[in-house]
């Protein structure tokens, strides 16, 4: 049922009319607090795109790198120049502390 | 990017505008809080889009919130369409959605709520802009000029949408009331 103020007899600009004892409300408090957790949420989970390829790029290289060594194993013939100074020097890999 | 101060300030200059805005658009107090939410967010987000030789910060604003406002209740009536034919095509283990069409709006009082609540729900079914028309200036009492600004079109625009949404509003009436 209607009451006195949207009644069936009124006319529409009077309905209309109306409208204007609807009443400003408060906002829910906290509301600033929600917002900001959000905001934070979403630069957290939003990683640049300028990161993620710098990434995915280091990734590549250091896994080509490891691919390329194991392939082609190349094994290092010691100059018998650097095999002496190392004698002479004594720089052996040792773990005894004196060359008795 | 906007620094936490200025954030603030635009929140606390406009959050009311802005919730009360949204509930005059979703009628369920729950729903413009939310909303409110996303429109802050966004703000935050494309502050640095925003263009104040286009238009004020309290417009720029406004369209966004109006924009989540039409983009939700769009949203809505999609998935009470698509509850109404599930309900009649599928199965009995379907689920039926639960979608109040009840109005929670806490500015509403006790004296003349139950007319005004049929009012607003004939509002809510209005084309989308001729529902903002009659939101802002009939609910929020805001100058045409400024509708016009925010709707971004012509006063005399204005004026047509609100010629048709009231001829529109009492044609719902009338079928309302039975006549």
């Amino acid at each position: 049922m209607y009451n006195r103020i949207i009644g069936y007899s009124m006319n529409i600009d009077d309905k209309l009319e109306a409208l204007k004892s609807i009443k400003q409300v408060e906002e829910p408090p906290f509301l600033l607090t929600r917002i900001k957790q959000q905001i934070e949420n979403l630069y957290e989970v939003e990683v640049p795109v300028r990161w993620k390829w710098a990434f995915a790029s280091t990734a590549i290289l250091i896994i080509a790198l490891n691919i390329t060594l194991l392939v082609s194993p190349e094994e290092k013939t010691i100059d018998n120049n650097v095999t002496e100074v190392v004698t002479a020097m004594q720089m052996t890999s040792s773990n005894s502390l004196y060359n008795d | 990017m906007i620094s936490e101060n200025d954030f603030d300030a635009i929140y606390h200059e406009h959050k009311r505008l802005v919730y009360n805005m949204c509930l005059h658009y979703v009628l369920q107090a729950e729903d413009a809080q939310d909303i409110t939410q996303e429109v802050f967010v966004k703000v935050h987000q494309n502050y640095e889009k925003y263009k104040p030789e286009a238009a004020s910060l309290k417009t720029w604003i406004c369209q966004i919130a109006i924009n989540h406002c039409l983009d939700f209740i769009k949203a809505k009536k999609t998935k009470k369409r698509r509850g109404f034919l599930q309900s009649i095509f599928g199965g009995e283990n379907e689920q039926s959605i639960d979608l109040p069409s009840d109005v929670n709006h806490p500015g509403i009082e006790a004296e003349d709520k139950e007319g005004l609540q049929k009012l607003m729900l004939q509002i809510q079914s209005l084309p989308e802009h001729q529902q903002t028309a009659i939101i802002l200036t009939k609910i929020e009492g805001r100058p045409q000029q400024e509708v016009a600004e925010i709707m971004e079109t012509s006063l005399k625009a204005v004026e047509s949408l609100l010629q048709r949404a009231k001829k529109n509003l009492q044609k719902m009436i009338e079928e309302s009331e039975g006549k």
